[in-house]
Protein backbone atom coordinates (compact mmCIF):
# COMPACT_ATOMS: atom_id res chain seq x y z
CA UNK A 1 0.00 0.00 0.00
CA UNK A 2 2.71 2.29 -0.41
CA UNK A 3 2.24 5.80 -2.42
CA UNK A 4 5.07 6.36 -5.32
CA UNK A 5 4.83 9.73 -4.07
CA UNK A 6 7.89 10.79 -1.65
CA UNK A 7 6.46 13.54 0.29
CA UNK A 8 4.37 11.74 3.03
CA UNK A 9 2.40 13.52 5.28
CA UNK A 10 0.73 10.74 6.83
CA UNK A 11 3.23 7.14 7.53
CA UNK A 12 1.93 3.98 9.21
CA UNK A 13 3.67 0.90 9.61
CA UNK A 14 3.33 -2.10 11.15
CA UNK A 15 0.57 -0.85 12.93
CA UNK A 16 -1.07 -3.09 15.28
CA UNK A 17 -3.67 -2.55 17.89
CA UNK A 18 -6.59 -4.58 19.72
CA UNK A 19 -9.19 -4.66 22.08
CA UNK A 20 -9.71 -6.94 24.52
CA UNK A 21 -7.97 -9.31 22.58
CA UNK A 22 -9.41 -8.41 19.47
CA UNK A 23 -7.18 -7.87 16.63
CA UNK A 24 -8.31 -4.56 15.08
CA UNK A 25 -5.55 -3.73 13.58
CA UNK A 26 -2.71 -6.01 11.94
CA UNK A 27 0.67 -4.62 10.60
CA UNK A 28 -1.54 -1.81 8.67
CA UNK A 29 0.87 0.19 6.46
CA UNK A 30 -0.35 3.37 4.69
CA UNK A 31 1.52 6.14 3.36
CA UNK A 32 -0.86 9.34 2.31
CA UNK A 33 1.08 11.61 -0.11
CA UNK A 34 0.52 15.49 0.06
CA UNK A 35 -2.34 17.07 -1.74
CA UNK A 36 -4.45 13.63 -1.99
CA UNK A 37 -7.53 12.58 -0.45
CA UNK A 38 -7.86 9.77 0.74
CA UNK A 39 -11.08 8.26 1.82
CA UNK A 40 -11.28 5.40 4.93
CA UNK A 41 -14.22 3.37 4.29
CA UNK A 42 -15.51 0.01 6.36
CA UNK A 43 -18.50 -0.90 8.24
CA UNK A 44 -18.86 -0.24 11.64
CA UNK A 45 -16.39 -2.17 13.98
CA UNK A 46 -13.73 -2.80 11.71
CA UNK A 47 -11.72 0.22 12.77
CA UNK A 48 -11.94 3.31 11.08
CA UNK A 49 -12.36 5.42 14.40
CA UNK A 50 -9.45 3.34 16.21
CA UNK A 51 -6.97 4.55 13.18
CA UNK A 52 -8.33 8.38 13.30
CA UNK A 53 -7.92 8.16 16.62
CA UNK A 54 -4.77 6.92 16.39
CA UNK A 55 -4.02 9.55 13.81
CA UNK A 56 -5.56 12.46 15.57
CA UNK A 57 -3.19 11.40 18.34
CA UNK A 58 -5.29 10.44 20.88
CA UNK A 59 -5.02 6.54 20.80
CA UNK A 60 -1.45 5.72 21.27
CA UNK A 61 -0.90 2.23 19.14
CA UNK A 62 -0.22 -0.92 20.47
CA UNK A 63 2.80 -1.46 18.33
CA UNK A 64 4.38 0.23 15.31
CA UNK A 65 4.28 3.49 14.15
CA UNK A 66 1.79 6.65 13.03
CA UNK A 67 3.98 9.56 11.94
CA UNK A 68 2.27 12.86 11.05
CA UNK A 69 4.42 15.26 9.64
CA UNK A 70 7.27 12.85 10.24
CA UNK A 71 6.62 12.96 14.12
CA UNK A 72 4.82 10.58 15.91
CA UNK A 73 0.65 11.37 16.02
CA UNK A 74 0.87 10.97 19.34
CA UNK A 75 2.84 13.03 20.86
CA UNK A 76 2.92 15.75 18.19
CA UNK A 77 4.81 19.15 18.64
CA UNK A 78 2.40 22.74 18.76
CA UNK A 79 3.86 23.60 15.06
CA UNK A 80 2.87 20.13 13.79
CA UNK A 81 -0.35 20.46 15.20
CA UNK A 82 -0.89 24.09 14.36
CA UNK A 83 -0.72 22.21 10.60
CA UNK A 84 -3.33 19.53 11.52
CA UNK A 85 -6.85 20.56 11.41
CA UNK A 86 -9.02 18.15 13.09
CA UNK A 87 -13.14 17.42 12.47
CA UNK A 88 -14.24 15.31 14.96
CA UNK A 89 -17.55 12.93 14.92
CA UNK A 90 -20.29 15.41 15.93
CA UNK A 91 -18.72 18.06 15.12
CA UNK A 92 -17.25 19.35 18.32
CA UNK A 93 -17.07 22.74 19.34
CA UNK A 94 -17.08 24.76 22.21
CA UNK A 95 -20.62 25.52 23.02
CA UNK A 96 -20.20 27.76 25.73
CA UNK A 97 -18.68 30.00 23.21
CA UNK A 98 -20.38 32.32 20.99
CA UNK A 99 -19.58 32.70 17.31
CA UNK A 100 -17.51 35.69 17.88
CA UNK A 101 -16.00 34.14 20.53
CA UNK A 102 -14.78 31.16 19.21
CA UNK A 103 -12.99 33.47 16.00
CA UNK A 104 -11.34 35.57 18.53
CA UNK A 105 -10.42 32.42 20.80
CA UNK A 106 -8.82 29.89 17.44
CA UNK A 107 -7.60 33.32 15.56
CA UNK A 108 -4.73 33.05 18.48
CA UNK A 109 -3.55 30.15 17.87
CA UNK A 110 -2.82 29.87 13.87
CA UNK A 111 -0.47 32.26 12.66
CA UNK A 112 -2.10 31.91 9.09
CA UNK A 113 -5.48 32.53 10.40
CA UNK A 114 -7.75 33.37 7.55
CA UNK A 115 -10.68 35.19 9.03
CA UNK A 116 -12.38 35.92 5.55
CA UNK A 117 -12.65 32.06 5.20
CA UNK A 118 -14.62 31.99 8.68
CA UNK A 119 -16.35 34.89 7.76
CA UNK A 120 -17.88 33.38 4.22
CA UNK A 121 -19.49 30.69 5.99
CA UNK A 122 -20.73 32.80 8.96
CA UNK A 123 -22.30 34.90 6.59
CA UNK A 124 -23.70 32.11 4.84
CA UNK A 125 -25.33 30.83 8.58
CA UNK A 126 -26.68 34.15 8.65
CA UNK A 127 -26.79 34.08 12.86
CA UNK A 128 -25.35 37.24 14.78
CA UNK A 129 -21.83 36.97 16.24
CA UNK A 130 -23.44 36.77 19.71
CA UNK A 131 -25.17 33.38 19.41
CA UNK A 132 -23.96 30.70 21.38
CA UNK A 133 -23.03 27.17 19.68
CA UNK A 134 -24.91 25.21 22.12
CA UNK A 135 -28.19 26.63 20.70
CA UNK A 136 -27.50 25.57 17.28
CA UNK A 137 -28.67 22.82 14.89
CA UNK A 138 -25.87 19.93 14.48
CA UNK A 139 -25.86 22.00 10.75
CA UNK A 140 -25.32 25.07 11.97
CA UNK A 141 -22.89 23.85 14.35
CA UNK A 142 -20.86 21.76 11.23
CA UNK A 143 -20.75 25.67 9.50
CA UNK A 144 -19.15 27.00 12.38
CA UNK A 145 -16.85 23.60 12.59
CA UNK A 146 -15.96 24.00 8.78
CA UNK A 147 -15.08 27.51 8.90
CA UNK A 148 -12.85 27.48 11.77
CA UNK A 149 -10.50 24.48 10.58
CA UNK A 150 -10.72 26.43 6.96
CA UNK A 151 -9.52 29.75 8.56
CA UNK A 152 -6.83 27.45 10.31
CA UNK A 153 -5.18 26.93 6.47
CA UNK A 154 -4.27 23.38 7.97
CA UNK A 155 -1.46 21.29 5.27
CA UNK A 156 -3.86 18.29 6.65
CA UNK A 157 -7.45 18.17 7.27
CA UNK A 158 -8.91 14.71 9.45
CA UNK A 159 -12.56 14.79 8.88
CA UNK A 160 -14.06 11.87 11.15
CA UNK A 161 -17.60 10.82 9.76
CA UNK A 162 -18.16 14.56 8.67
CA UNK A 163 -21.64 13.70 7.65
CA UNK A 164 -23.07 12.55 10.73
CA UNK A 165 -26.28 14.86 12.11
CA UNK A 166 -26.58 16.34 8.70
CA UNK A 167 -29.41 16.72 6.65
CA UNK A 168 -28.67 16.39 2.96
CA UNK A 169 -28.44 20.53 2.48
CA UNK A 170 -26.51 20.78 4.98
CA UNK A 171 -24.17 18.02 3.87
CA UNK A 172 -24.27 19.11 0.28
CA UNK A 173 -22.98 22.43 1.74
CA UNK A 174 -20.01 20.81 3.32
CA UNK A 175 -19.08 19.07 0.56
CA UNK A 176 -18.80 21.97 -1.62
CA UNK A 177 -17.02 23.89 0.42
CA UNK A 178 -14.58 20.96 1.02
CA UNK A 179 -14.39 19.88 -2.46
CA UNK A 180 -12.97 23.45 -3.41
CA UNK A 181 -11.14 23.75 -0.38
CA UNK A 182 -8.94 20.71 -1.03
CA UNK A 183 -8.50 21.60 -4.63
CA UNK A 184 -6.83 25.25 -3.34
CA UNK A 185 -3.21 24.50 -3.08
CA UNK A 186 -1.67 20.85 -1.85
CA UNK A 187 -4.01 20.03 1.28
CA UNK A 188 -3.76 16.88 2.11
CA UNK A 189 -7.46 15.27 3.72
CA UNK A 190 -8.25 11.97 5.41
CA UNK A 191 -11.57 11.26 5.91
CA UNK A 192 -14.18 9.07 6.93
CA UNK A 193 -17.95 9.27 6.05
CA UNK A 194 -21.31 7.07 5.77
CA UNK A 195 -21.98 8.58 3.02
CA UNK A 196 -20.23 6.91 0.10
CA UNK A 197 -21.42 8.77 -2.99
CA UNK A 198 -19.67 11.70 -1.59
CA UNK A 199 -16.37 10.06 -2.04
CA UNK A 200 -17.14 10.21 -5.44
CA UNK A 201 -16.24 14.14 -5.15
CA UNK A 202 -13.91 14.04 -2.65
CA UNK A 203 -11.45 11.57 -2.52
CA UNK A 204 -8.46 10.43 -4.38
CA UNK A 205 -7.86 7.25 -2.90
CA UNK A 206 -9.42 4.65 -1.04
CA UNK A 207 -8.44 2.41 2.11
CA UNK A 208 -11.10 -0.13 2.14
CA UNK A 209 -10.79 -2.24 5.86
CA UNK A 210 -12.16 -5.28 6.71
CA UNK A 211 -12.97 -7.60 9.72
CA UNK A 212 -9.67 -8.65 11.35
CA UNK A 213 -7.37 -5.88 9.88
CA UNK A 214 -7.64 -6.56 6.31
CA UNK A 215 -6.77 -2.86 4.16
CA UNK A 216 -6.72 -2.41 0.95
CA UNK A 217 -5.63 0.90 -0.67
CA UNK A 218 -6.60 1.81 -4.31
CA UNK A 219 -7.36 4.50 -6.27
CA UNK A 220 -10.94 5.79 -6.77
CA UNK A 221 -10.71 5.84 -10.74
CA UNK A 222 -9.11 2.01 -10.11
CA UNK A 223 -11.80 0.88 -7.53
CA UNK A 224 -14.66 1.81 -9.55
CA UNK A 225 -13.37 0.34 -13.58
CA UNK A 226 -11.99 -2.92 -11.75
CA UNK A 227 -14.50 -3.86 -9.26
CA UNK A 228 -17.42 -5.56 -10.86
CA UNK A 229 -20.19 -6.93 -9.86
CA UNK A 230 -22.07 -10.35 -11.70
CA UNK A 231 -25.44 -11.81 -11.10
CA UNK A 232 -25.73 -15.10 -11.32
CA UNK A 233 -29.72 -17.31 -10.93
CA UNK A 234 -29.55 -18.71 -7.89
CA UNK A 235 -32.03 -21.96 -9.38
CA UNK A 236 -31.89 -23.09 -5.57
CA UNK A 237 -27.91 -23.45 -5.38
CA UNK A 238 -25.75 -23.48 -2.84
CA UNK A 239 -24.06 -19.81 -3.87
CA UNK A 240 -20.56 -20.23 -4.80
CA UNK A 241 -17.86 -19.82 -2.27
CA UNK A 242 -15.78 -16.43 -2.16
CA UNK A 243 -12.11 -17.18 -2.22
CA UNK A 244 -9.45 -16.63 -5.12
CA UNK A 245 -10.85 -14.98 -8.05
CA UNK A 246 -14.37 -13.86 -6.19
CA UNK A 247 -13.99 -11.42 -3.89
CA UNK A 248 -17.41 -11.76 -2.18
CA UNK A 249 -21.00 -13.32 -2.52
CA UNK A 250 -24.30 -12.22 -1.42
CA UNK A 251 -27.42 -13.67 -1.70
CA UNK A 252 -29.90 -10.10 -3.29
CA UNK A 253 -32.86 -9.84 -4.80
CA UNK A 254 -34.58 -12.15 -7.66
CA UNK A 255 -33.67 -15.46 -6.58
CA UNK A 256 -30.13 -14.55 -7.74
CA UNK A 257 -26.54 -14.12 -6.50
CA UNK A 258 -24.49 -11.29 -6.99
CA UNK A 259 -20.82 -12.13 -6.96
CA UNK A 260 -18.07 -9.69 -6.87
CA UNK A 261 -14.92 -9.76 -8.18
CA UNK A 262 -11.88 -7.47 -9.47
CA UNK A 263 -11.62 -9.89 -12.63
CA UNK A 264 -13.44 -9.81 -16.16
CA UNK A 265 -16.59 -11.61 -16.61
CA UNK A 266 -14.34 -14.92 -18.52
CA UNK A 267 -12.44 -15.25 -14.94
CA UNK A 268 -15.26 -15.34 -12.97
CA UNK A 269 -16.83 -17.67 -15.36
CA UNK A 270 -13.74 -20.39 -15.10
CA UNK A 271 -13.93 -19.93 -11.57
CA UNK A 272 -16.83 -20.67 -10.72
CA UNK A 273 -17.10 -23.66 -13.61
CA UNK A 274 -13.51 -24.96 -11.64
CA UNK A 275 -15.54 -24.76 -8.30
CA UNK A 276 -18.34 -26.67 -9.72
CA UNK A 277 -21.10 -24.11 -10.02
CA UNK A 278 -22.55 -23.53 -13.82
CA UNK A 279 -21.72 -19.99 -14.90
CA UNK A 280 -24.64 -19.77 -17.50
CA UNK A 281 -26.67 -16.45 -16.96
CA UNK A 282 -23.64 -15.06 -15.26
CA UNK A 283 -23.94 -11.64 -16.56
CA UNK A 284 -22.52 -8.08 -15.47
CA UNK A 285 -24.44 -5.64 -13.63
CA UNK A 286 -24.20 -1.99 -12.94
CA UNK A 287 -22.99 -0.61 -9.46
CA UNK A 288 -22.73 2.80 -7.64
CA UNK A 289 -19.73 3.59 -5.97
CA UNK A 290 -22.08 2.33 -2.74
CA UNK A 291 -22.87 -0.70 -4.21
CA UNK A 292 -19.52 -1.37 -4.97
CA UNK A 293 -18.65 -0.36 -1.41
CA UNK A 294 -21.12 -3.37 0.12
CA UNK A 295 -20.05 -5.64 -2.26
CA UNK A 296 -16.50 -5.58 -1.42
CA UNK A 297 -17.01 -5.20 2.67
CA UNK A 298 -20.03 -7.46 2.72
CA UNK A 299 -23.32 -6.71 4.04
CA UNK A 300 -23.94 -7.66 7.65
CA UNK B 1 -1.86 32.28 23.05
CA UNK B 2 -1.70 31.76 27.41
CA UNK B 3 -4.16 34.54 27.60
CA UNK B 4 -6.50 32.91 24.88
CA UNK B 5 -6.44 30.16 26.99
CA UNK B 6 -6.80 31.97 30.15
CA UNK B 7 -10.19 33.85 28.35
CA UNK B 8 -11.02 30.26 27.35
CA UNK B 9 -11.20 29.31 31.35
CA UNK B 10 -12.62 32.38 32.23
CA UNK B 11 -15.82 32.45 29.90
CA UNK B 12 -16.99 29.01 31.50
CA UNK B 13 -16.49 29.48 34.88
CA UNK B 14 -17.16 33.62 35.38
CA UNK B 15 -21.05 33.15 36.46
CA UNK B 16 -20.33 30.21 38.75
CA UNK B 17 -17.95 32.74 40.16
CA UNK B 18 -19.90 36.04 39.78
CA UNK B 19 -22.49 33.34 41.92
CA UNK B 20 -19.78 32.03 44.49
CA UNK B 21 -18.51 36.03 44.98
CA UNK B 22 -22.05 37.01 45.75
CA UNK B 23 -22.42 34.06 48.34
CA UNK B 24 -18.72 35.07 49.92
CA UNK B 25 -19.87 38.90 50.32
CA UNK B 26 -23.11 37.57 51.89
CA UNK B 27 -21.05 35.06 54.41
CA UNK B 28 -18.55 38.00 55.36
CA UNK B 29 -21.56 40.20 55.97
CA UNK B 30 -23.12 37.36 58.20
CA UNK B 31 -19.76 36.91 59.82
CA UNK B 32 -19.43 40.55 61.20
CA UNK B 33 -22.80 40.87 61.88
CA UNK B 34 -22.51 37.94 64.35
CA UNK B 35 -19.61 38.79 66.16
CA UNK B 36 -21.08 42.38 66.43
CA UNK B 37 -24.48 40.34 68.13
CA UNK B 38 -22.13 38.46 70.04
CA UNK B 39 -20.52 41.30 71.90
CA UNK B 40 -24.24 42.98 71.45
CA UNK B 41 -25.24 40.03 73.61
CA UNK B 42 -23.28 38.94 76.46
CA UNK B 43 -20.17 40.56 78.25
CA UNK B 44 -17.08 41.32 76.15
CA UNK B 45 -14.92 39.20 78.32
CA UNK B 46 -17.22 36.28 77.61
CA UNK B 47 -16.97 36.58 73.86
CA UNK B 48 -12.74 37.19 74.62
CA UNK B 49 -12.79 33.80 76.47
CA UNK B 50 -14.63 32.25 73.85
CA UNK B 51 -12.49 33.38 70.87
CA UNK B 52 -9.15 33.23 72.93
CA UNK B 53 -9.10 29.94 74.91
CA UNK B 54 -11.95 27.67 73.13
CA UNK B 55 -11.30 28.85 69.81
CA UNK B 56 -15.18 29.73 69.05
CA UNK B 57 -15.66 31.78 65.82
CA UNK B 58 -18.22 33.90 64.54
CA UNK B 59 -17.78 32.52 61.27
CA UNK B 60 -18.68 29.13 61.26
CA UNK B 61 -20.66 30.20 57.93
CA UNK B 62 -17.15 30.21 56.29
CA UNK B 63 -16.51 26.30 57.28
CA UNK B 64 -17.97 24.69 54.37
CA UNK B 65 -18.83 27.39 51.81
CA UNK B 66 -15.05 27.08 50.23
CA UNK B 67 -15.06 23.25 49.69
CA UNK B 68 -18.63 23.57 48.35
CA UNK B 69 -17.55 26.39 45.97
CA UNK B 70 -14.12 24.15 44.80
CA UNK B 71 -16.52 21.76 43.58
CA UNK B 72 -18.49 24.30 41.81
CA UNK B 73 -15.89 25.83 40.01
CA UNK B 74 -14.22 23.08 39.23
CA UNK B 75 -18.02 21.41 37.39
CA UNK B 76 -18.32 24.94 35.98
CA UNK B 77 -14.73 24.75 34.17
CA UNK B 78 -13.96 21.38 33.20
CA UNK B 79 -17.11 19.72 32.48
CA UNK B 80 -17.76 21.48 29.48
CA UNK B 81 -14.74 19.76 27.69
CA UNK B 82 -14.88 16.60 29.76
CA UNK B 83 -18.21 15.65 28.45
CA UNK B 84 -18.66 14.21 24.85
CA UNK B 85 -14.91 13.90 24.10
CA UNK B 86 -14.40 17.53 23.70
CA UNK B 87 -10.76 17.71 25.51
CA UNK B 88 -9.92 16.69 22.31
CA UNK B 89 -10.57 20.64 21.07
CA UNK B 90 -8.01 21.23 24.05
CA UNK B 91 -5.44 19.25 23.63
CA UNK B 92 -5.32 19.36 19.46
CA UNK B 93 -4.37 23.41 19.77
CA UNK B 94 -1.44 24.16 19.26
CA UNK B 95 0.21 24.18 22.34
CA UNK B 96 1.89 21.61 24.79
CA UNK B 97 -0.99 19.22 27.00
CA UNK B 98 1.45 20.50 30.05
CA UNK B 99 0.93 24.50 29.18
CA UNK B 100 -3.26 24.20 28.29
CA UNK B 101 -3.94 21.90 31.79
CA UNK B 102 -1.31 24.31 34.09
CA UNK B 103 -3.74 27.51 32.72
CA UNK B 104 -6.84 25.90 33.95
CA UNK B 105 -5.84 24.68 36.80
CA UNK B 106 -3.93 28.16 37.38
CA UNK B 107 -7.29 29.94 36.99
CA UNK B 108 -9.29 27.93 39.07
CA UNK B 109 -6.75 27.49 41.68
CA UNK B 110 -6.07 31.33 41.67
CA UNK B 111 -10.30 32.32 41.36
CA UNK B 112 -10.42 30.18 44.35
CA UNK B 113 -7.34 31.58 46.49
CA UNK B 114 -9.05 34.93 45.92
CA UNK B 115 -12.38 33.80 47.51
CA UNK B 116 -10.35 33.00 49.87
CA UNK B 117 -8.56 35.96 50.36
CA UNK B 118 -11.51 38.22 50.11
CA UNK B 119 -12.64 35.41 53.68
CA UNK B 120 -9.39 36.09 55.16
CA UNK B 121 -9.55 40.06 54.24
CA UNK B 122 -12.79 39.74 56.07
CA UNK B 123 -12.37 37.55 58.87
CA UNK B 124 -8.80 39.23 59.84
CA UNK B 125 -10.35 42.99 59.82
CA UNK B 126 -13.54 42.21 61.68
CA UNK B 127 -11.68 40.42 64.25
CA UNK B 128 -8.91 42.99 64.33
CA UNK B 129 -12.04 45.80 65.19
CA UNK B 130 -12.86 43.91 68.22
CA UNK B 131 -9.73 41.63 69.37
CA UNK B 132 -6.10 41.92 69.92
CA UNK B 133 -3.74 41.24 67.03
CA UNK B 134 -2.70 37.51 68.59
CA UNK B 135 -6.50 37.32 68.73
CA UNK B 136 -6.90 37.92 65.12
CA UNK B 137 -4.15 36.33 64.03
CA UNK B 138 -5.58 33.02 66.16
CA UNK B 139 -8.69 33.32 63.89
CA UNK B 140 -7.38 33.82 60.71
CA UNK B 141 -5.57 30.20 61.42
CA UNK B 142 -8.73 28.45 62.21
CA UNK B 143 -10.16 30.03 58.57
CA UNK B 144 -7.23 29.22 56.46
CA UNK B 145 -7.30 25.26 56.93
CA UNK B 146 -10.99 25.66 55.79
CA UNK B 147 -9.92 27.39 52.50
CA UNK B 148 -7.79 24.99 51.86
CA UNK B 149 -10.33 22.42 51.57
CA UNK B 150 -11.77 24.28 49.31
CA UNK B 151 -8.79 24.30 46.54
CA UNK B 152 -8.38 20.23 47.67
CA UNK B 153 -12.20 19.63 46.31
CA UNK B 154 -11.54 21.61 43.15
CA UNK B 155 -8.71 19.69 42.99
CA UNK B 156 -10.23 16.84 43.91
CA UNK B 157 -12.77 17.27 41.76
CA UNK B 158 -10.93 18.20 38.49
CA UNK B 159 -8.90 15.02 39.41
CA UNK B 160 -11.98 13.26 38.92
CA UNK B 161 -13.42 14.64 35.86
CA UNK B 162 -10.43 14.70 34.22
CA UNK B 163 -9.73 10.78 35.50
CA UNK B 164 -10.56 8.62 32.33
CA UNK B 165 -11.58 4.97 34.36
CA UNK B 166 -14.37 4.56 36.06
CA UNK B 167 -12.87 2.70 39.08
CA UNK B 168 -10.35 5.64 39.10
CA UNK B 169 -12.90 8.20 39.34
CA UNK B 170 -14.23 5.94 42.79
CA UNK B 171 -10.75 6.38 44.22
CA UNK B 172 -10.45 9.59 43.58
CA UNK B 173 -13.57 10.71 45.33
CA UNK B 174 -12.40 9.03 48.31
CA UNK B 175 -9.26 10.16 48.14
CA UNK B 176 -10.84 14.02 48.03
CA UNK B 177 -13.17 13.44 50.35
CA UNK B 178 -10.63 12.52 52.56
CA UNK B 179 -8.19 15.18 51.64
CA UNK B 180 -10.94 18.03 52.19
CA UNK B 181 -12.14 16.12 55.82
CA UNK B 182 -8.13 16.52 56.64
CA UNK B 183 -8.58 20.33 56.73
CA UNK B 184 -12.34 20.33 57.76
CA UNK B 185 -12.10 18.35 61.09
CA UNK B 186 -12.09 20.30 64.26
CA UNK B 187 -8.52 20.96 65.42
CA UNK B 188 -6.41 22.67 68.22
CA UNK B 189 -6.16 26.02 68.29
CA UNK B 190 -3.09 27.04 66.49
CA UNK B 191 -2.15 23.06 65.25
CA UNK B 192 -2.26 24.24 61.56
CA UNK B 193 0.94 26.74 62.25
CA UNK B 194 2.90 23.74 62.97
CA UNK B 195 5.42 23.33 59.86
CA UNK B 196 4.57 19.54 60.02
CA UNK B 197 0.65 20.46 59.53
CA UNK B 198 1.67 22.90 56.79
CA UNK B 199 4.03 20.30 54.92
CA UNK B 200 1.19 18.10 54.95
CA UNK B 201 -1.46 20.63 53.37
CA UNK B 202 1.40 21.31 50.98
CA UNK B 203 1.73 17.90 50.39
CA UNK B 204 -1.90 16.89 49.78
CA UNK B 205 -2.51 19.72 47.83
CA UNK B 206 0.66 19.02 45.44
CA UNK B 207 -0.37 15.67 45.10
CA UNK B 208 -4.00 16.48 44.04
CA UNK B 209 -2.23 19.01 41.31
CA UNK B 210 -0.42 16.85 39.82
CA UNK B 211 -2.68 13.65 38.92
CA UNK B 212 -4.91 15.95 36.23
CA UNK B 213 -1.44 15.64 33.97
CA UNK B 214 -1.06 12.36 34.84
CA UNK B 215 -4.73 11.05 33.79
CA UNK B 216 -5.01 13.38 30.43
CA UNK B 217 -2.06 11.45 29.59
CA UNK B 218 -3.36 8.37 30.39
CA UNK B 219 -6.22 8.83 28.63
CA UNK B 220 -3.88 9.61 25.51
CA UNK B 221 -2.98 6.22 25.76
CA UNK B 222 -5.97 4.44 26.43
CA UNK B 223 -8.53 7.16 24.01
CA UNK B 224 -10.97 7.19 27.12
CA UNK B 225 -12.99 10.25 28.06
CA UNK B 226 -11.49 12.35 25.88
Amino acid sequence: MKSAVQENVIEIRGLRHSYDGRIIHQGLDLDVARGKVVGLLGKNGVGKTTLINILMGFLRPAAGSCLVFGEPSHNLSPHAKSRVGLLFEGHLAYDFMTIDQIERFYARFYAGWNPERFRDLMVRLGLPGHHRIRHMSEGQRSQVVLGLLFAQEPDLLILDDYAMGLDAGYRRLFVDYLADFTREGRRTVFLTSHVIEDMERLADDLVLLRTGGEARRLGLAEFRQRFRCYSLPCLGREAPAAGGVIHNVERAAGDRFEIFSFEDEARVAQSLAAGGWSPAGLCPEPMSLEDAFVGYTGRY
Amino acid sequence: MLAALFWKEWLKVRRVFAALAVAHLAAGAWAVVALRAAFAGVHPESVWYQAAVLGNTSFDVLRHLPWAGGLALACAQHLPETRGNRLRLTLHLPVSMERALSCALGLGLGLTALLGLFDAGVVFVCALSRFPLEIATAQLATLIPWEAAGLAAYLGATCILFEPSTGGRVHLLLVTAMAAAVFLVPAAPGAWGHPGAAALASGILAALAVIPFQAVSRQRHTGKNQ
